[in-house]
């Protein structure tokens, strides 16, 4: 069999050989936007992937550090404690028996609504003298956009279920909450 | 987006999308099978079957 | 080359069953009846949940896209690893395994972006957001565009033999990544929820819910089971393609060379 190199050089040839070097162009460009695109994702996932909110606790006790900082605060909403003040929503959030009563100026998602649901929320701690459930506090949680955190807990709407529920970690440990899970 | 819109606009792309996938390779072999002048005679099916 | 101009020819319209055998159709009824029976479940006999209502329906293709994604890598793993071990001592040089890698590959690929659209919208509805940089989503952007360059690397022009090998290495390279996904719920902090679904616990799912999501699984099974049969014909027949590509360019030289 004779695979020794041609001197000369047809058409077709060329056209499959031009056709080769098109497609090898398109896949190295297309190799070349991934390799960005995955770039980009695992920087952003780097950024935020690790820390993506704190917790009501620990925020509290990171709030000398935090200062005027934006970050993500995360607890579950005190159902009784959401009010409408003039477009702007109040309402209190607690983790681990640590409350943040917060203003949120931005509509918040559908299932806001729903008692004792985790919500994850981005802004600042504000200094101004508030009263939460758990007695008073010289900061507040100026909020500007909420992301409602569902659980993986899924409930059919036909079974009997206490919609008022106190969640068990909250309601097993937190004293000041006694009064709630009484009337509940 | 109400929730039965989403519902909707879900389940739509996704059989779309499984349905023109399905569609694109029963047609792939179907056009390249022509090309190469193979019919059902010499399936490539051989190996699976 | 391939252009469907003349897709419309009888004898073309005959050789409609070129990826199809008995087997393959029996499994394709299966699919379709199954899937009919699944929107009935998914969209009229499960109930809506107590919190998310009606929006609970995208668990039903959300959940078992990714199972199915996972298991198609899953796959690729398997056979890419069977490929390297293997594809010295076997007479086909390991290309069966490559084609089942690749075709399981590009059924992945198509289910994680399935996975990803249907969070979009389910997360708009329960979150509030399309989208989030979380881990949990983090990880499966970069498990989607992972496969879509190990897609891209099949593409490339290379020797058949040099192109399986770098396809199997990067194969098992890029399976590093499920584990992550899954479990970037339990390792990090995330918007998204836990597994609806883990090993050793016990369901946070009730009852219809819960079959119906099981039943979704199997459905998806089937349909990705059906695509990747298919695929892998399609494969074998592209490479039939280039065999007799090839054989033609040499006879041509040889016809050239005896002038």
């Amino acid at each position: 069999m004779d695979l020794s190199p041609r001197h000369e050089v047809d058409d077709q040839d060329k056209f499959r050989r031009d056709q080769l070097k098109s497609r090898r162009i398109k896949v190295y460009f297309a190799t070349l936007i991934l390799v960005i695109a995955g770039g980009f994702a695992a920087i952003q996932g780097l950024r935020n992937a690790t820390l993506f909110f704190r917790n009501v606790d620990e925020a509290i006790i990171e709030r000398a550090d935090l200062g005027e900082r934006r970050f993500r605060l995360q607890g579950k909403v005190i159902p009784g404690t959401v009010i409408n003040d003039e477009g702007v929503t109040v309402f209190e959030i607690v983790h681990e028996c640590e409350v943040a009563k917060v203003r949120h100026i931005t509509d918040p998602p559908e299932l806001f609504s729903s008692p004792w649901i985790p919500v994850v929320l981005e802004g600042r701690w504000t200094k101004g003298a508030v009263e939460n459930i758990n007695g008073s506090e010289s900061y507040y949680f100026l909020s500007d956009r909420m992301l409602v955190k569902h659980t993986n807990e899924y409930v059919s709407v036909n079974e009997e279920r206490l919609e008022q529920s106190i969640p068990d970690d909250v309601a097993m440990s937190c004293e000041f909450l006694r009064d709630l899970r009484e009337e509940s | 987006m109400s929730n039965i819109g989403t519902i909707v606009v879900g389940y739509s792309v996704t059989i779309i999308s499984v349905g023109f996938y399905a569609a694109w390779i029963v047609r792939r072999g179907v056009l390249i099978g022509k090309e190469i002048g193979i019919g059902s005679q010499s399936s490539p099916t051989d190996e699976t079957d | 080359m391939v252009d469907g101009s003349d897709l419309e020819t009888p004898e073309l319209k005959k050789s409609m069953s070129m990826t199809a055998t008995p087997t393959t159709r029996v499994l394709a009824t299966i699919a379709v009846g199954a899937s009919l029976v699944m929107l009935l479940l998914a969209l009229i006999v499960s109930p809506a949940d107590v919190v998310q209502g009606d929006a609970v329906r995208m668990l039903y293709i959300h959940v078992p896209s990714i199972w199915v994604a996972y298991g198609s890598f899953g796959l690729t793993a398997c056979t890419s690893g069977l490929f390297i071990l293997r594809y010295k001592r076997r007479a086909d040089r390991g290309r069966h395994y490559d084609r089942l890698a690749g075709a399981a590959a590009e059924v992945g690929v198509v289910f994680t972006g399935l996975t990803l659209f249907s969070g979009m919208l389910w997360g708009k509805v329960t979150w509030g957001s399309y989208w989030q940089w979380d881990a949990r989503l983090t990880t499966t952007v970069l498990l989607f565009v992972t496969y879509l360059g190990y897609l891209a690397l099949r593409r490339l022009p290379a020797d058949p033999g040099v192109r399986a090998k770098r396809a199997a290495i990067m194969a098992l390279v890029s399976f590093v990544n499920v584990p992550i996904v899954h479990f970037s719920v339990d390792w990090w902090r995330t918007l998204h929820q836990k597994a609806s679904l883990s090993v050793g616990r016990r369901p946070e799912i009730t009852g219809d819910m819960y079959w119906t999501l099981m039943y979704s699984a199997l459905t998806f099974t089937f349909v990705a089971t059906w695509l990747m049969i298919h695929r892998y014909r399609v494969i074998r027949l592209e490479e039939m393609r280039d065999e007799e590509l090839l054989l033609q360019q040499l006879r041509e030289r040889r016809s050239e060379n005896s002038l």
